[in-house]
């Protein structure tokens, strides 16, 4: 399971990358193997308020569907097109090509009710026991 | 762990290939290795592996297994040749499926009949419970593995690995007795997915070889999640989804299987009973994926509910079949996903050409 030092977690698998004031989201690795073939991906649409842990979009896999929070509070500046016609990206690279949002962060803060790489691969594998 | 679950003769196999394995009808089978929509492709372009054994075998023989199995079974067993197979059901006395399954004549009085998985304690039963005359009926499914090498590079496998004239020669559900024992091995063509193919029922403790070799001459293993995909595809019915003990054959448009010429178990109700719904294949306009239990709506009526769903990697959208009722004729059909309409339209099944080897 591929676990980026650099990148902050929920406990519900996404992952937000802070870059100054943006902060980019997808979910994990794990994630997408849970879920298998993603096939379908609906994503917020871009200038909404989300708060933290608040929906912004489902994916659904051959043989299931699974909705996606937020890890932060913002306003979404852009989603990721590509994903309508090739959701396939999600599995093949979830922390590259298959990232969904770009938030601008409203308060830095709330990473710490996020969870850090390590603290999060822990969790995983607590979860999958 | 200890799960409580049967597991094939292939389970260490499964493990060595990174497989997501799951509970299915008492038994931990692989759901897929590399993904549901690559395996379900290389199954449509080149031969995939799969390993069935979950399957149940069970024997039907002596002097009365004709007259036996044509009063248990809906479709005609006494014109079968020896070497033959064919799909059929068992019905209950009001005409409700409890199965569906190929029986495999043997010899003149010697039969297998493949069930499902999750019926085949109940199938053994209600054939115990209704025998008649010098039957003699075993469950095999313990005794035999079942290996399926489906799609068009099946054959070039298949012959490489035993290298007989008679596999090339085998048409659709025809099939070939390789060692000629009580329990023998059986090749036979036939599959699940609409592709051309061969199913290995195997007696003995080493199928490992087969499924390695297989792999080795290029079959991609092939999971329980590309098995439905591709049966959805061919449009083909599974127990507990298109078929169940609450509907017929009559609902489900497969009195192609049925005899009414004859007597058997279940035939007076078919006469009788009047179905108000109907079996559809259909397709989304989108990649959604249908869902069991979604409804199916007309216009603002509800017409039905969608029994199997899945995405379709050929086609590039959302599939699927259900039951609607009779009156609804037109094409356009929509879901209702997530509170959203999503469009669709009835096909005619199948979703992918069927490429089964049909005799002359």
């Amino acid at each position: 399971m591929n676990v980026p030092k650099e990148l902050f977690y929920t406990k519900e698998h996404e992952w937000a990358k802070i870059e100054g004031e943006i902060a980019t989201v997808g979910i994990t690795d794990h994630a997408q193997h849970q879920l298998g073939d993603i096939v379908y991906v609906e994503l917020i649409e871009p200038g909404k308020e989300v708060k933290q842990m608040e929906k912004i979009g489902v994916v659904e896999s051959v043989k299931a569907v699974s909705e996606i929070y937020s890890p932060l509070s913002g306003e979404v500046l852009e989603t990721n097109e590509t994903l309508k016609e090739h959701p396939e990206y999600i599995n093949q690279d979830p922390y590259g090509k298959g990232w969904m949002i770009k938030l601008k962060i409203k308060d830095i803060s709330e990473t710490n009710n996020l969870m850090k790489a390590e603290e999060y691969g822990n969790y995983v594998k607590e979860e999958s026991k | 762990m200890e799960t409580g679950l049967k597991r094939t003769r292939l389970f260490e196999n499964h493990l060595k290939l990174n497989v997501k394995m799951v509970p299915f009808a008492g038994w931990e089978m692989p759901l897929f290795y590399r993904g549901i929509l690559e395996e379900t492709l290389a199954v449509r372009e080149k031969a995939g592996i799969f390993d069935v054994s979950h399957m149940g075998e069970i024997m039907v023989e002596g002097d009365s297994a004709v007259d036996f199995l044509e009063r248990v079974l809906s479709n005609t067993v006494h014109t079968l040749k020896p070497f033959k197979a064919r799909y059929s059901f068992l019905l209950d006395e009001n005409g409700g499926f409890i199965d569906d399954l190929i029986v495999y004549r043997l010899s003149e009085k010697k039969f297998i009949l493949c069930v499902n998985a999750i019926n085949t304690e109940k199938d053994f039963n209600w054939l115990i419970d209704h025998r008649k005359g010098d039957v003699k009926i075993a469950n095999l499914t313990l005794l035999y593995s079942l290996i399926s090498l489906q799609g068009k590079d099946a054959e070039k496998i298949i012959q490489i690995m035993f290298n007989k004239p008679e596999i090339l020669g085998l048409t659709f559900y025809s099939f070939f007795i390789l060692e000629d024992k009580e329990f023998p091995t059986i090749i036979s063509r036939t599959g699940y997915t609409g592709e051309d193919g061969f199913e290995v029922f195997y007696p003995r403790e080493n199928p490992e070889s087969i499924w390695e070799r297989a792999i080795e001459l290029g079959a991609v293993p092939c999971g329980l999640g590309a098995r439905d995909t591709l049966r959805i595809e061919a449009c083909y019915p599974l127990y507990g989804h298109e078929i169940t003990e609450k509907n017929t054959p009559l609902e489900a448009e497969l009195t192609r299987f049925v005899d009414m010429k004859k007597d058997f178990i279940g035939k007076d109700a078919l006469l009788k009973r009047k179905p108000s719904e109907k079996l559809v294949a259909f397709k989304l306009k989108t990649r959604n994926v249908p869902r069991e239990e979604n409804p199916i709506f007309y216009d603002k009526e509800l017409a039905g509910k969608v029994t199997s769903g899945t995405f379709s990697p050929v086609l590039k959208c959302g599939i699927g079949m259900g039951y609607i009722k009779r009156e609804f004729n037109e094409k356009d059909i929509f879901l209702e996903v997530r509170e959203k309409k999503v469009e669709g339209e009835i096909v005619n099944p199948p979703f992918v050409p069927y490429k089964v080897k049909r005799g002359g």
